[in-house]
C-alpha cells in the first residue's frame, strides 16, 4: 500500500462522509433554507474531496483538468439552484422554523 | 467486492422501481422514476455501455423526468393528492402484476439459455470499421450498418411531436413565455448556455471516435433550450408554428436526402460510398441532433402551455 493509496482512501472516505452528512442535514433540518445550506455546502466539499482523490490516480494533465472542471461546474450549478430554491421559497414566503417547531405551529402563528 | 456493488445496485434499482410504481403521491413517484433512470445509467456504466448510460441519463432521467413533472403540474389539485382507493381492488393492478411477472419469468428462462456460440457479431463489426467512416463501433452500427433503423427512429420522434401538437387542447391559447425574473439566473445563463451548446457539439463530434452521438447531443441541446425558455427569453416558437414544424422535419429530411443521393450512384438506400461515409454521417448526425433537441424542447413547451394557463388562473 503506497502513500498515494492511503491519501486516496482518506480523501474518498472523507468525501463520502461529507455526502452522508449533507443528506442527514437534508432529512433533519427544520426548514427549506437550512436544508439548502446542508445540501449545497456539504455535498460540494464531498465532491471536491472525491475529485482530488481521483486526480491522484490520473496520468494526463487534460484528464485532471476535466475532473476539476466537473467540480467547478457542479459548484456553479448547485449554487445557482440553491439560490433559485431559496428565492422561490422567499417569494412564497415560506416560514423559517426552529428545530422543535412543527409545520402547523408556524403556519398558525403566521395566520 | 465487485459482486457486492452489483448486487447493491440491483437492489436499489428494484426498490426505486417499486417505489415509483407504488408511491401514493404522484410527485414522489416521479422523483423515484428520475432516480430509477439515474441508477439505470450507473448500471449501464458497470456493464461497460457508456453510450447507453449517457442516453439513459439524459433522456430517460432528464427529459422524461421534466415532462412528467410538467404533466403533474397540469393536473387539477385533487389528482395530485394521495390515492385513497386500495390498489389491490383495482383489476388493472392485478393485470399489470401478472403481465410483469410472466415477462420476468420468460426473461429469466431466456437469459439462462446457453448462447449459440456459432455467431460472433463482434468480429465482422470491427473488421468493417475502416469502411464505415467512423472509428466508434456504436456510431458505425447506428449510422452505417443499421442506418435504416435510425432513420425510422427519427421518423417516430417526428410523429411523437406531431401527436403532441394535435393533443394540445386549447388551440387558441398563445404559448405564454414563463418568466423567472431572477437576475442571478440570467447572469449565470450567459455562462451556462454557451457551455451547454459546446457540450452538445462536443458529444456530437466525439461520437465519431468515442461514446457520444446524436441522441445524447440532442438531449443536451434540448436541456439548453428548456433553460433558455424557462428563464423567460423569447423564442420563435412563441409566435410561429412554422418554425416549430420546420425544426422537427429538418433532421429527417437531411437523413432522407443523403439516403436518396446514394440511390443515384447506383447503391442501395443509405449505402454511402466509402470516401464520403464520414462526411455523410457527420452531416446526418448534425441535422438529427438539431432536430432531436428541437423535438424534445417542443414536447416540453407544448405541454407547458396548458399548465401555465392553470397557474395563472390560480394566482389571480
Amino acid at each position: 500500500m503506497t502513500a498515494v493509496m492511503v491519501a486516496q482512501s482518506i480523501l474518498l472516505i472523507t468525501g463520502a462522509l461529507f455526502f452522508c452528512i449533507g443528506s442527514l442535514g437534508l432529512l433533519r433540518f427544520p426548514d427549506t433554507y437550512s436544508r439548502i445550506h446542508a445540501l449545497t455546502k456539504a455535498d460540494n466539499l464531498g465532491l471536491g474531496l472525491i475529485v482530488l482523490a481521483l486526480i491522484l490516480n490520473v496520468d494526463s494533465f487534460a484528464l485532471a483538468l476535466k475532473l476539476l472542471l466537473i467540480w467547478a461546474l457542479v459548484m456553479l450549478a448547485s449554487a445557482l439552484s440553491g439560490h433559485l430554491v431559496a428565492w422561490q421559497a422567499n417569494n412564497l414566503s415560506l416560514a423559517v422554523r426552529q428545530p422543535n417547531e412543527s409545520e402547523q405551529q408556524v403556519s398558525s402563528a403566521h395566520e | 467486492m465487485n459482486e457486492l456493488i452489483d448486487l447493491a445496485l440491483i437492489a436499489i434499482l428494484l426498490f426505486m422501481a417499486l417505489f415509483s410504481v407504488l408511491s401514493a403521491v404522484l410527485f414522489k413517484a416521479i422523483i423515484f422514476f428520475i432516480l430509477l433512470g439515474l441508477m439505470l445509467a450507473i448500471i449501464w456504466i458497470r456493464l461497460d455501455a457508456p453510450d447507453i448510460a449517457l442516453a439513459e441519463a439524459a433522456i430517460g432521467a432528464g427529459i422524461t423526468g421534466i415532462l412528467f413533472l410538467n404533466a403533474q403540474a397540469q393536473l387539477p389539485p385533487q389528482h395530485t393528492q394521495a390515492y385513497t382507493v386500495s390498489m389491490c381492488k383495482q383489476s388493472r393492478f392485478w393485470f399489470a402484476l401478472i403481465a410483469s411477472l410472466s415477462t420476468m419469468i420468460v426473461l429469466t428462462l431466456a437469459v439462462n439459455q446457453p448462447l449459440n456460440p456459432t455467431i460472433s457479431i463482434n468480429q465482422p463489426i470491427i473488421e468493417q470499421l475502416n469502411a464505415s467512416g467512423v472509428e466508434h463501433p456504436i456510431t458505425a452500427i447506428l449510422l452505417n450498418y443499421r442506418s435504416f433503423d435510425t432513420l425510422l427512429e427519427i421518423a417516430v420522434l417526428v410523429q411523437v411531436a406531431v401527436i403532441a401538437l394535435s393533443l394540445r387542447q386549447h388551440e387558441h391559447i398563445k404559448i405564454h413565455s414563463p418568466t423567472l425574473p431572477n437576475p442571478l439566473l440570467h447572469a449565470c445563463l450567459t455562462l451556462f448556455l454557451p457551455m451547454l451548446f459546446l457540450v452538445s457539439m462536443y458529444l456530437l463530434w466525439a461520437g465519431a471516435s468515442q461514446p457520444g452521438g446524436a441522441f445524447q447531443a440532442g438531449s443536451v441541446l434540448a436541456a439548453a433550450f428548456i433553460l433558455f425558455y424557462l428563464a423567460g427569453f423569447n423564442t420563435p416558437i412563441n409566435n410561429h408554428e412554422l418554425y416549430l414544424k420546420f425544426g422537427w422535419v429538418f433532421g429527417l429530411s437531411v437523413f432522407l436526402m443523403v439516403g436518396i443521393l446514394t440511390l443515384f450512384t447506383g447503391d442501395a438506400l443509405l449505402a454511402y460510398p466509402l470516401e464520403f461515409a464520414g462526411v455523410s454521417i457527420f452531416f446526418i448526425e448534425f441535422a438529427v441532433t438539431l432536430s432531436i433537441g428541437w423535438i424534445l424542447f417542443s414536447l416540453f413547451v407544448l405541454s407547458q402551455n396548458i399548465s401555465l394557463s392553470n397557474v395563472k388562473e390560480n394566482n389571480e
